[in-house]
């Protein structure tokens, strides 16, 4: 404390106009103490390890011996030839295809619903805000005993005689829709975090436009489409990325629900699990892995980077 | 002002120091006592005093557990030391990292399917057959705990073989007995066609299966591999596409196809031992692990066991292992190596298990327990020695799979036996490709 405590030593030296007084350059020695052990962390964790993972995608890597062998583009060009590969990211693409604008638009729905004058808002902004809390483990496992061929869903599907009885869909073992699953719970358990970030923003959102557009004699669509929307659009560009970055990104419901495996053949193996599957199975190739992290990273940029153009908000953050 | 200052900066300089020197002094007791207890290791069985014993396992149900604290409760007790038992959660991915980072425990668990990548990492200590009595244990069990160079490296702490499980009250309600079931799966078709019809009449359709199986390699390998070459050439890819394990295969789906065989996640449950257990299936063939949950979890149920039967005139069963290896940059091998040798010893292995449930992996061990007392353990028992240890070279978990994968297809009819397999053989083969 005494080092940090102005000091009566330093006012003759103003005198001498140097460009920065005594005093400030003590500031900001201190703020880069104060900002040090933020950054030597992320440095190490996040800094370090992003560029050792650009390093390592350019080898073949095994780290129980401790050995790398630089092998060029090696790991790029078998990539580029595994057929595997192009079924984890079309599964992760067509996941983020069908999540992404669902949960956007609900949330935003939800959102706009949840901020009008009903009855029990409270009450149902805590009910809304529940699935998020839930973790994603417990989550699936949940949403795959309701899947399940003697499950709820299939149960309600028999009684209300769209499938005959004893014909229950086997929804975890069947190509055709086990990722759809996933698809459901995932923007089940997301929208409820967009609509609370949707819902703050609106709060803010000044009634005397609403009171404006009711003079002029807008509808309660016209209001939604030319008030809310345009007005929560920066909110949107965030919750898009997010959402982008979050499906393309997708794990733990995939392996929760395949065992780790990404089957029934493939059809929910995501690009995450494969990357899993290639780091930390009995494979030992943590180069081949790297790879295609650092691929994912491009896809998520430039995929992130197009919405971003396409969604064209003005930058308030 | 600056005397303060002063003051400030020794008192904190002092105290500095002193925190310093505590360290050491610490530190340095702690140093000096190993080399001591080293120096009266030689037959003292209390020379372990004061040092600490780290032993990697996977957590277990409740006797599991109760069964590995009384081991280490009479381990320190022998040798007056500390056994910490470190459980991981997800363990071949957390010991890799142990691995990786050189800080694995000085002796783990390791799973008999995951041996042959383990023993080829070099991670492991060979070790002396005539040190650890090798010799008393099941053969096909040291076998699996061998590595390419014929070095043994790791010692079977347990054995669980597969056994033909029937619920009595199911078969009598279709005017059947134990001894109506085959002893050969040809004679199981008919068997279990007529069973699943009789079934669909007293219980209404669709309610009960007649027998339950696995999309597994680790259960579906010994109909596979008989009569061919095996599912994996000598440099480890697998082989599943050979004409041999296309017949093998095209017979089990023709099982499946009939609706005779069904998976436990077919009728809507978890595994075996939950169909079983709550009477939607009449026969299942499992570990001797469901014994204790058939016995606690669904106590009603009415069970008996018999032996496996038989596929083209050979009896086959599956027995799944697990070893202890000692870490090859441990401190304390000699630690490692008399908790190993206490507890693959008869009187641990009593303990173990008898408290968690599973068959010991020597003779003399099995007659201590005296499993031939009990009809259940007796039957899994009989099957160690026809059974097929759970192992598939350095790729079993790519190669099962990849199996898995697409083995639905198979039997939604998109594709062939021979389309499946050749499918799955790609797929695996392609990732032990890209890994090497």
């Amino acid at each position: 404390m005494p080092s940090g405590s102005p000091q009566p030593t330093a006012v003759p030296a103003v005198s001498k106009r140097p460009r920065h007084t005594k005093r400030q350059l003590q500031e900001w020695r201190q703020g880069y103490v104060f900002l040090l052990p933020a950054v030597i962390i992320l440095g190490i964790f996040i800094g370090i390890s992003a560029i050792f993972v650009i390093y390592l995608s350019f080898c073949k890597v095994n780290l129980f011996t401790n050995s790398y062998s630089f092998v060029r583009l090696d790991n790029y060009l078998r990539l580029f030839q595994d057929e595997y590969a192009r079924t984890a990211l079309l599964n992760s693409l067509k996941f983020s295809v069908v999540v992404v604008p669902c949960q956007t638009i609900i949330a935003l729905v939800i959102a706009s619903v949840l901020n009008s004058k009903i009855r029990g808002k409270t009450f149902f902004r805590a009910v809304y805000f529940l699935p998020t809390l839930t973790s994603s483990s417990a989550l699936t496992i949940i949403f795959m005993f309701m899947f399940s061929v003697t499950g709820p869903i299939n149960t309600i599907l028999i009684n209300m005689g769209v499938l005959p009885e004893g014909g229950g869909i086997n929804f975890l073992n069947n190509p055709a829709v086990a990722l759809q699953v996933i698809m459901v719970m995932n923007i089940w358990s997301t929208v409820p975090q967009y609509t609370t970030m949707y819902l703050a923003s609106l709060q803010d959102l000044p009634a005397s436009l609403y009171e404006a557009a009711d003079i002029d004699g807008a509808g309660t669509f016209e209001k939604f489409k030319s008030i809310t929307i345009p007005y929560l659009k920066p909110i949107t560009t965030y919750v898009l990325l997010t959402g982008i970055i979050g499906t393309l990104q997708m794990f733990d419901q995939a392996y929760i629900f395949s065992n780790g495996s990404g089957g029934p053949a493939n059809s929910t193996l995501t690009v995450s699990l494969m990357v899993y599957r290639y780091a930390f199975g009995t494979t030992n190739a943590m180069g081949y892995a790297s790879t295609i992290a650092i691929v994912l990273a491009l896809v998520i940029m430039a995929v992130s980077l197009i919405a971003e153009k396409l969604n064209a908000a003005e930058k308030w953050y | 002002m600056k005397k303060t200052r002063i003051l400030a900066l020794v008192l904190a300089l002092v105290m500095a120091l002193g925190l310093m020197l505590s360290g050491c002094g610490s530190e340095g007791t702690t140093t000096t006592n190993p080399p001591a207890a080293d120096g009266d290791n030689s037959g003292d069985e209390t020379s372990f005093a004061g040092r600490t014993l780290t032993v990697g396992i996977w957590g277990g149900n409740d006797q599991e557990t109760a069964a590995i604290n009384t081991l280490k409760a009479n381990f320190e007790e022998m040798y007056g030391c500390t056994v910490d038992l470190k459980v991981y959660t997800d363990y071949n991915t957390q010991i890799q990292a142990d691995f990786i980072g050189q800080t694995a425990p000085d002796c783990f668990y390791v799973d008999g399917s995951m041996f042959p990548f383990y023993g080829s990492l070099g991670v492991m200590d060979p070790l002396d057959p005539a040190e650890y009595e090798l010799d008393k244990f099941y053969p096909n069990l040291i076998e699996a705990f061998t590595n390419a160079d014929g070095e043994v490296l790791c010692v079977p702490k347990d054995v669980s073989t597969l056994a033909t499980y029937y619920n009595i009250d199911l078969l009598e309600a279709c005017g059947y007995t134990a001894d109506d079931i085959p002893d050969n799966y040809d004679d199981y078709k008919a068997f279990l066609t007529d069973l699943q019809a009789k079934l669909d009449e007293v219980y209404g359709k669709n309610q009960i299966a007649a027998m339950t199986y696995n999309q597994d390699l680790s259960r579906n390998l010994p109909i596979l591999q008989d009569g061919n070459d095996g599912l994996i050439a000598e440099d480890g890819t697998a082989t599943l596409t050979s004409e041999g394990v296309v017949a093998n295969m095209e017979y089990i789906l023709d099982f499946v196809n009939n609706g005779l065989w069904k998976t436990p996640a077919d009728l809507g449950l978890g595994w075996n031992g939950e169909a079983f257990g709550t009477g939607k299936a009449a026969i299942m063939e499992e570990g001797n692990w469901v014994y204790g949950t058939l016995k606690t979890d669904y106590s009603d149920i009415n069970f008996g066991v018999k032996e496996m039967p038989s596929y083209n005139g050979t009896q086959y069963s599956m027995s799944y292992t697990v070893g202890y290896g000692i870490y090859a940059l441990s401190e304390n091998k000699d630690m490692a190596s008399a908790w190993i040798k206490y507890v693959t010893g008869v009187d641990g292995l009593t303990i173990w298990c008898g408290g968690a449930g599973c068959l010991p992996p020597r003779s003399d061990a099995a007659e201590a327990m005296d499993v031939e007392s009990d009809p259940v353990w007796a039957v899994h028992s009989a099957m160690t020695e026809c059974s097929q240890p759970w192992q598939l070279g350095n790729n079993t978990s790519i190669i099962n799979t990849a199996y898995q994968n697409y083995f639905p297809l198979a039997v939604s009819g998109e594709m062939t036996a021979a389309e499946f397999l050749a499918a799955a053989e790609q797929q695996a083969n392609q990732e032990i490709a890209n890994a090497g």
